[in-house]
């Protein structure tokens, strides 16, 4: 085939997400800027008076600022702990290797609806966690762990540990053996050629582990809905929040706007520094020159 | 030292990941009302009531319904845009690819919404379509992703060799390349089935009364009722997904799923 | 100070000996190379004496000192791999001054031995670029001048030069011998490559099936092979085997195949027993007319006539044994303007001395 006509097999796959994704998202953006009465048509004149309620309220600004705050938090998180057990999976033998892998995909393999219950039932008054405490003696009375921040915490580090460990982990296998060897030779010991070589060229992975698990952080909905408490949560809570239990479409398409900038424009923001200040290692300069 | 303690540290970490799965599956052989950690005494009622219950049936009809058609059309979308990625330049290249990848970066809280929204306008309120719709959406760039890891990494001389020898494109193609890149499709395509399977967050607000799916039963099924059925329907899912993955690991390996 | 003495190594990977009992004492400041085909344990050996790999028996010594349970990193090695592994997120100026950096060697100490050492392998002001801006000539010596700013006792080389081309290679391996010789260090190189061994080598240990098969200088090796297996590897050609029928005053008759030859005898042969030998190529002399009585010679119809510039080839089938073809090399005299001397077909009686004939 000609690689002009390679070109067309790409139509299909355009033409899906273009209608069911672009042209949707730019719907949902004209939407927001729109008013409408319970469940009805929007009408009337364009205006920002969503956005102005969004923002001007306390409320709506907190929950946004939450949302972000609490992926940074859960995002990091899952990096520090995750990476060494991406090292671990990297210095492990075959033999071990499809079993680990599995066990760290659980997250996912499992659905997030099934994970959330499994905390509900761990982390509840009578939950095993609250058992092992009061059993050891550490608290008199359970400690109120369902329905908090901590628990959507839980609930989110435990999903998005996978996108760490697997992102760091591919990154440590693209680094080439002799490298690693070569340092040796040079006289360094084992945690200097983790500091000198392996942590800089597992950057890419770093980087690319650490934007997924924001992504899917922030967006999250079931975490929040199931574990967090009953005030002011994360963002998508909300938009169901105006959704289903207001009907008011615009608001809630608002906020969905916002969360769209938010995810994207951080994300975004994010790459770029990067990009810019990564270096030779953020730019997988890591192949031999060929 | 340092080893030991890296154990020990990983071991722990992986029982934080396993946790969840672990207690859901050994709560849903309780025999109490309530669902309980450890469960004092077992038994196999609440499957019994779980698979008595016709909105859960209902439901997991349709997710796996969902699911499979949703990887049956993503699926040749997804292999025709990844030979185009994969295979040849043009102008534009590099953007196309970051559209085909889009998905995974918009929340699909936000896409599910914007389907419902613009469906609606159009007055297109058909479940069925606005589900798939959004399904397909969501899975595209997994299975792109896996299918191009797949492609870069076998050897496109062998196509051209093919083609010296006769073979016209398609049948160089079908002949050649495709049994070489079908672990990996197959990887994906398993991976996709789970994901849409799982999904709740584009589905939210598209579906109905009458059309529901499996996850998003559950998750009304949990608020208001303490039994353990629900555990036992995780487990029923948990056991298939499992064993899903289980099979593409040692068929396949999972490292291409996320590699790359 | 940089000799190595390695005694009675060796090293299983399962059911297979990778190294089976090799012993060897290199000097100080010589340059020795490994050579032997693939799997012939000559890497295995490099890397226990670097210490990336560990011996399961025997020890080694580097200046004296047992290292065999000294880590890498304790060695005092320097090491050139064979694809250079060259820290690619690091500048050259930095990859060359990671060792002095490991050794806490001050910071201006360190640019400065760095820039000498880059100027040591013509690479001076290139610190600035990173690896995967330098061809593979380019890396290959910045892969050198880091394994030899840190001083080390003895330099390592595995195969450094396979990647390369054959004029860059030829370049390479002059500077390297070059280099070596004026820093005075001990130099271990591994290569399957028998006339890169031959440009390099002080001396050559030949390897086969993790044994040591001979030890020598590059002629010694050459001229006289200690059997079969080093005589194919080298190249050389006319290898035959027969058996001993006379032996008398250091001299030793052989029979291949019906016809006889005369030969300087080895110590300790007797009659009847089997032995290989080779007749040097170039001590044969072609001529189209029958030599004088009483020379030795045999008659032979040229198979094939190879011109190859400088010199010409012949392979000759011998009329009293067709099994036996033998091979004659002979430097092209300049008024021959029409290629080789002689043709394919012609009659020819090859004729030598008896110190042609090397038997072992």
């Amino acid at each position: 085939m000609h690689h002009h006509a390679r070109f067309l097999l790409l139509i299909p796959a355009v033409l899906v997400l273009v209608c069911f994704l672009v042209l949707p998202l730019g719907f949902l953006v004209r939407h927001s800027f729109y008013l409408s009465e319970l469940g009805q048509s929007p009408k009337g004149a364009a205006t920002l008076a969503n956005y102005a309620e969004l923002f001007g309220d306390r409320f709506y600004v907190l929950i946004i600022f939450k949302t972000i705050w609490m992926s940074l938090l859960i995002t990091a998180t899952a990096l520090l702990a995750g990476y060494p057990l991406a090292y671990f999976l990297w210095r492990s033998v075959d033999r071990w290797r499809g079993v680990l892998m599995v066990i760290v995909l659980a997250p996912l393999i499992v659905s997030i609806v099934v994970s959330a219950y499994g905390w509900t039932i761990l982390l509840g008054n009578t939950g095993l966690v609250n058992q092992l405490l009061l059993g050891l003696g550490l608290i008199a009375t359970p400690l109120k762990l369902m329905h908090t921040d901590l628990a959507i915490m839980i609930g989110l580090t435990h999903v998005v540990l996978p996108f760490t460990v697997l992102s760091v982990f591919a990154s440590l296998e693209r680094i080439d053996p002799f490298v690693r060897e070569a340092a040796q030779t040079l006289g360094a010991k084992d945690w200097r050629v983790f500091l000198h070589v392996v942590l800089p060229l597992s950057l890419p992975g770093i980087v690319s582990g650490t934007t997924l698990a924001f992504s899917v952080s922030v967006a999250s909905y079931v975490a929040p809905a199931v574990l967090g408490g009953s005030g002011p949560n994360f963002i998508s809570t909300m938009i169901y929040h105006q959704l289903i239990t207001l009907m008011n479409w615009p608001l809630g398409s608002a906020l969905a706007a916002v969360l769209m900038v938010v995810a994207l424009g951080l994300v975004f923001a994010y790459l770029r520094f990067w990009s810019l200040f990564g270096g030779v290692a953020f730019h997988g300069r890591t192949a031999e020159a060929r | 030292m340092f080893k030991r303690t890296l154990l020990i540290y990983c071991c722990l970490l992986m029982l934080f990941l396993l946790a969840p799965s672990i207690i859901v599956i050994v709560s849903s052989f309780g025999a109490d009302a309530v669902t309980q950690f450890p469960p004092r005494s077992f038994s196999l009622r609440w499957y019994e009531n779980a698979l008595s219950q016709p909105i859960f049936l209902q439901a997991a009809k349709n997710s796996a319904w969902l699911a499979a058609v949703a990887t049956g059309i993503a699926t040749p979308i997804a292999l025709a845009a990844s030979v185009a990625l994969v295979r040849s330049r043009f102008p534009g290249r590099d953007a196309l690819q970051s559209l085909l990848l889009a998905p995974l970066v918009v929340p699909a809280i936000v896409t599910g919404l914007a389907i419902l929204v613009t469906l609606s306008a159009f007055g297109l309120r058909d479940v069925t379509t606005r589900l798939v719709g959004a399904h397909v959406v969501i899975v595209l760039p997994y299975l792109v992703r896996t299918i191009t890891v797949s492609l870069t990494q076998i050897d496109s001389s062998l196509e051209e060799c093919a083609r010296t020898l006769g073979a016209r494109g398609l049948t160089a193609f079908w002949y050649v390349t495709l049994p070489l890149i079908r672990p990996g499709i197959v990887a994906g395509m398993l991976f996709s089935f789970i994901l849409s399977f799982d999904n709740v967050s584009a589905s939210l607000f598209l579906t109905n009364v009458r059309t529901n799916t499996l996850p998003l039963a559950m998750l009304n099924y949990v608020e208001f009722n303490f039994d353990p059925s629900l555990a036992a329907i995780s487990t029923m899912v948990l056991v298939f997904a499992l064993g899903g993955a289980v099979l593409v690991e040692r068929v396949v390996g999972l490292k291409r799923v996320v590699g790359g | 100070m940089g000799s190595i003495k390695i005694s009675g190594i060796g090293k299983r990977f399962g059911a297979v000996a990778a190294i089976d009992d090799v012993s060897l004492e290199i000097r100080a400041g010589e340059f020795l190379t490994l050579l032997g085909p693939s799997g012939c344990g000559k890497t295995t050996t490099l890397r226990a004496i670097a210490g990336l790999a560990d011996v399961d028996i025997g020890r080694i010594e580097i200046g004296g000192k047992d290292v065999t349970d000294l880590p890498v990193h304790r060695r005092n090695i320097g090491m050139v791999f064979q694809n250079h592994a060259l820290f690619p997120h690091m500048t050259v100026e930095q990859n060359v001054s990671f060792g002095l950096r490991m050794r806490s060697v001050p910071v201006k100490s360190q640019s400065e031995r760095s820039r000498t050492a880059l100027e040591l392998v013509h690479l001076g002001g290139f610190g600035g670029r990173y690896p995967h801006q330098l061809s593979g000539g380019q890396q290959q010596r910045v892969a050198l001048a880091r394994a030899l700013v840190i001083e080390p006792e003895v330099l390592l080389l595995d195969e450094p030069f396979g990647a390369l081309d054959r004029k860059l290679r030829e370049s390479m391996q002059f500077e390297l011998r070059q280099l070596t010789r004026r820093l005075g260090v001990t130099s271990v190189f591994v290569t399957h490559d028998q006339e890169e061994a031959m440009v390099l080598s002080d001396r050559i240990a030949v390897m086969n099936g993790g044994r040591l098969e001979q030890l020598g200088s590059p002629a010694e090796i050459f001229e006289r092979p200690s059997s079969r297996f080093v005589a194919d590897f080298m190249g050389i050609t006319n290898v035959l085997t027969g058996h001993v029928i006379t032996v008398a005053d250091g001299l030793v008759d052989l029979e291949v195949d019906g016809i006889s030859y005369s030969a300087r005898a080895r110590s300790s042969m007797v009659v009847g027993q089997q032995c290989c030998m080779t007749i040097r190529s170039e001590k044969i002399r072609v001529s189209e007319t029958a030599p004088p009585a009483g020379t030795f010679a045999v008659e032979g119809v040229i198979e094939h006539s190879i011109y190859l510039g400088t010199t010409s080839s012949y392979r000759v089938r011998l009329k009293l044994n067709q099994a036996v073809v033998l091979s004659a090399i002979e430097v092209n005299q300049a008024d021959v303007a029409n290629g080789s001397r002689l043709s394919s077909g012609s009659s020819v009686w090859l004729s030598w001395g008896r110190e042609a004939i090397h038997v072992f």
